[in-house]
């Protein structure tokens, strides 16, 4: 298989991963680890069934995680395509988009104020970016150590689906503002 | 973009060896592949080629007018021109009009007005004026990374393409296959797990 092939054909680890820390952040208020690193999903939550058959939902709102919709579509088989999301690093608010398909960042912005772009300024906002990506790798590392081991897999996946099931019964928060079914989004 | 506001785009790991001073041997093939704007008199529709980003009119690209501690920072300009399809026809049909009153009555044979609207559409891509995109390339040496300011498959293709022809380097986007595969490696584990990884049916029955 060429490395084209192979990128193509497990580019559903990266709606897995999405979906995975969708999951955590829920489960545990936000805290993802490593640390006190914090995830929290809100904006725009795009749901697909993987290798993308017709039906994808996007979900807007403040707080489209803890919506009825987002559970439904779970329940489907449906996997995280693309979110918005607030990330705390040492405290620092950082704000972006992630496509699971690539892992492609949007809208990332370095938490420093507008200055002269003088050298000085450009290498400390390189460093920041390049720190935030350290901390969403690690995390992003820590589903692929899950994802690759059978039984720690099933296992998450087990405690997902009952997830899922528990909040089906119980989801009663406001449903998000917008509710598209069908959408589809630039990256 | 990477140099101001929010950055939007895709990560890439570098293949292969970079050399100890890369600037003595990079600067020359950063030359070699400068951006050259389309030639008004040709009927080119896109050229593509690095600059400096922080001086995208600055002819030179000495390594260490680009290098920003262990980064270089590079932009890749884009200039494409075209002919917009409502005026080719408006024209088209305006020059059809002229003959037709020229020559009451004579039919204008289907491969004469394929010939005049081919002549036409060259006359009105020489005038056009190129619209020119600077994409921002910014490229870690000693961690082997390259951040790129776009998403497009189709930039992110050309980009590595010309980093190819300009360094010699291979980009492999970091995206969920390569990271796994990465991960697999670091772990001192064989690629099997991967391998067998197929889609997970989170369905709730």
């Amino acid at each position: 298989m060429s490395i084209l092939e192979s990128i193509q054909s497990k580019s559903f680890l990266g709606q897995e991963f999405l979906t995975w820390l969708l999951w955590r952040s829920e489960e545990r208020s936000g805290v993802i680890g490593p640390g006190e690193t914090e995830v929290h999903f809100g904006g725009v939550v795009e749901l697909a069934a993987p290798f993308g058959e017709a039906e994808e939902v996007t979900l807007r709102g403040e707080n489209p995680a803890a919506s009825r919709e987002l559970v439904t579509a779970l329940g489907e088989g449906k996997l995280v395509a693309k979110a918005q999301m607030r990330w705390i690093v040492d405290g620092v608010e950082w704000t972006l988009s992630v496509r699971g398909e690539t892992l492609d960042f949007g809208g990332l912005k370095p938490p420093m104020k507008t200055g002269v772009p003088d050298p000085e300024w450009l290498e400390r906002r390189l460093e920041l970016l390049e720190g935030f990506a350290r901390v969403f790798d690690a995390v992003h590392a820590e589903f692929l150590t899950l994802r690759l081991s059978e039984s720690a897999w099933k296992s998450e996946t087990r405690q997902m689906r009952d997830w899922v099931a528990a909040r089906a019964q119980t989801a009663d928060a406001p449903p998000p503002e917008i509710v598209e079914i069908g959408g589809e989004d630039e990256a | 973009m990477i140099l101001s506001g929010s950055f939007s785009g895709r990560r890439h790991r570098v293949e292969g060896k970079t050399p100890a001073k890369p600037g003595e041997q990079f600067a020359k093939a950063l030359m070699r592949h400068a951006f050259v704007p389309i030639d008004p008199a040709s009927d080119k529709t896109r050229a593509l080629g690095w600059v400096n980003p922080r001086a995208i009119l600055d002819e030179d690209l000495r390594w260490d007018r680009l290098a920003l501690g262990p980064h270089v920072v590079l932009g890749l300009r884009i200039d494409t021109r075209k002919v917009s399809r409502t005026m080719l026809r408006a024209r088209l049909d305006q020059v059809l009009a002229e003959r037709r009153r020229e020559k009451p009555g004579a039919r204008i044979p289907r491969e004469e007005r394929l010939r005049i609207a081919k002549a036409l559409e060259t006359e009105m891509l020489v005038a056009a004026t190129p619209s020119t995109a600077i994409q921002e390339v910014w490229w870690n040496l000693p961690a082997s990374t390259v951040w790129f300011s776009s998403s497009s498959a189709k930039l992110n293709d050309e980009m590595t393409d010309l980093f190819e022809r300009t360094f010699g380097l291979k980009l492999v986007p970091l995206g969920p296959f390569t990271l796994a595969e990465a991960h697999t490696e670091a772990a001192g584990k064989g690629g099997g797990a991967l391998e067998r990884a197929k889609p997970t049916d989170l369905r709730v029955r």
